[in-house]
């Protein structure tokens, strides 16, 4: 330490020692070490609150690409079990209190469009009963049963959900219209070239696509990363207040209450750097 | 010596050591390419082709080099080989799904890569695994890879119009696109829209 010091002093030159100084040492490691700590304190918190906006960005600009439009294509399958519900809900959800408009596919091992391109996204909430969060009733049968269970859920059959969607958005005009896949990507063995086929077709004539994956196995959602590519991946943002077909008081939601606690907590730090780290007011002599 | 010259020489030597290291790194390049296609040769499946060990970080003489577009181009044929093309997807598991992945990478290929040459074949290739994809009882499925790939290997010429691979394998698929039954007959799926085949 010493012999870098000595390096350090060699380089400077010569000084001239000033007395008076030596007796604020300990103030300035002091002010140094606060200044660095602060310093820190205040990068974090700033990256936070651009994380915490950018998510918010996010989440504002909707889950389906682009931001209007489109189709949600929703797989009713046998192998989508009740816990995917909450996530569902979820993705329904938010659609609504979005205000945008949509279409619906609903897909087993077959396509239905139930909802024509350009449908206000509040149709979309009559649907939300039949995809509980929460088990309303004790027991193995604790789901309400869903319209589809008896006689539409079968097998899956991805491309066709996909297909179906596609073939809606070029009917009404909108061949590049923007799709959202919410499943549990659980498709059929030998769906899976005609899926590959399908996002290939998507790709080469810009339509844009998302997935929103609801409890999915390892290997499916291996799969459909290499299959459609980890961006095409979304998830929807749960929201804190509101249940399953209740929107009121998600209004709450709105308020971006983490952005403006982090906002308050960067301007503590930088009052908190003013007081402890300013310069020192030094009263001008009068000549 | 003063202490400014001091610092010249020195920041002058770590741009000469840096300069070096990357001379090492353009040299282990070259050396990766010439030795994985040859490895490549005798054994396809090997994992770590085209991958030398650079010594300077953000692969900077990769970038220099812009070598991208062969390391894309070569993982792309690694990936169609992977797919085993000849192989029986009867008595193969996971073929399928191999070969869906397979086609994806090459269709990238088609989309992104630079030299028309290497896309034609590319769009060749995937068109086999579309005729491999073509191999099953559904005949609605049957006849759709048929189109897909009778599209592909079009798409193989209208980038080089001298792939002899390529029309070679648009005849074939032709012929067995005429061999298709359907409602109407065979040949249907070749007919013209309206013209009452």
């Amino acid at each position: 330490m010493g012999t870098l010091s000595n390096y350090v002093r060699r380089i400077r030159g010569a000084t001239i020692p000033i007395a008076t100084t030596s007796i604020m040492g300990p103030a300035v490691r002091r002010t140094l070490v606060l200044r660095v700590v602060l310093g820190v304190l205040l990068i974090g918190l700033v990256v936070a609150a651009i994380q915490t906006g950018r998510s918010k960005a996010d989440a504002d600009r909707g889950l389906v690409p682009g931001g209007v439009g489109g189709m949600l294509v929703l797989d009713v399958s046998r192998s989508i079990k009740p816990e995917a519900n909450r996530t569902i809900t979820t993705v329904l959800q938010q659609l609504i209190d979005a205000h945008t408009r949509i279409g619906l596919v609903a897909f087993s091992d077959i396509g239905y469009e139930m909802l024509p391109p350009g449908s206000p996204s509040s149709e979309l909430r009559p649907l939300l009963r039949y995809f509980a969060a929460t088990s309303t009733k004790p027991g193995p049968d604790s789901f309400p049963p869903n319209p589809w269970s008896t006689n539409f859920s079968g097998g899956t059959q991805i491309s066709s959900g996909l297909a179906v969607a596609h073939a809606s958005l070029m009917r009404a005009g909108e061949p590049k219209g923007p799709i959202l896949l919410v499943s549990d990507l659980d498709t059929a063995p030998d769906d899976v070239p005609r899926v590959a086929l399908t996002f290939n077709q998507f790709r080469a004539q810009g339509v844009p696509f998302r997935i929103v994956a609801v409890t999915p196995r390892e290997d499916n959602l291996s799969l459909f990363k290499n299959l459609a590519g980890p961006g095409a991946f979304t998830q929807p943002v749960q929201q804190t207040s509101g249940g399953a077909g209740s929107t009121s008081g998600s209004e709450g939601g709105h308020t971006p209450w983490t952005l403006i606690g982090l906002a308050l907590f960067v301007m503590a730090a930088l009052a908190a750097n003013e007081h402890w780290n300013g310069r020192l007011p030094i009263p001008r002599t009068s000549t | 010596m003063s202490w400014r010259w001091l610092t010249t020489a020195i920041v002058a030597l770590a741009v000469g050591v840096i300069v070096l290291l990357l001379a090492v790194d353009v040299g282990r390049w070259n050396t990766a390419f010439a030795r994985d296609d040859v490895r490549y040769k005798v054994a396809p499946t090997t994992s770590d082709l085209w991958k030398p060990k650079e010594i300077l970080p953000f692969h900077v003489a990769k970038r220099l080099l812009g070598v991208n577009d062969d390391l894309f181009y070569r993982n792309t044929l690694q990936r169609f080989y992977f797919s085993r093309p000849r192989a029986n997807k009867w008595t193969q598991t996971d073929l399928d799904r191999i070969r869906s992945e397979a086609t994806v990478v090459l269709a990238q290929y088609i989309r992104e890569g630079k030299d028309p040459h290497r896309r034609s074949q590319a769009a060749n290739l995937l068109g086999v695994i579309a005729l491999g994809l073509a191999a099953t009882d559904d005949p609605g499925q049957r006849l759709r890879f048929l189109l897909f790939a009778s599209r592909e290997f079009r798409g193989a010429l209208t980038m080089d119009n001298s792939n002899e691979d390529a029309k070679f394998n648009l005849e074939l698929t032709l012929r067995l696109l005429k061999q298709q039954p359907t409602s109407t007959g065979g040949g249907a799926a070749l007919a013209k829209p309206g013209s009452g085949y």
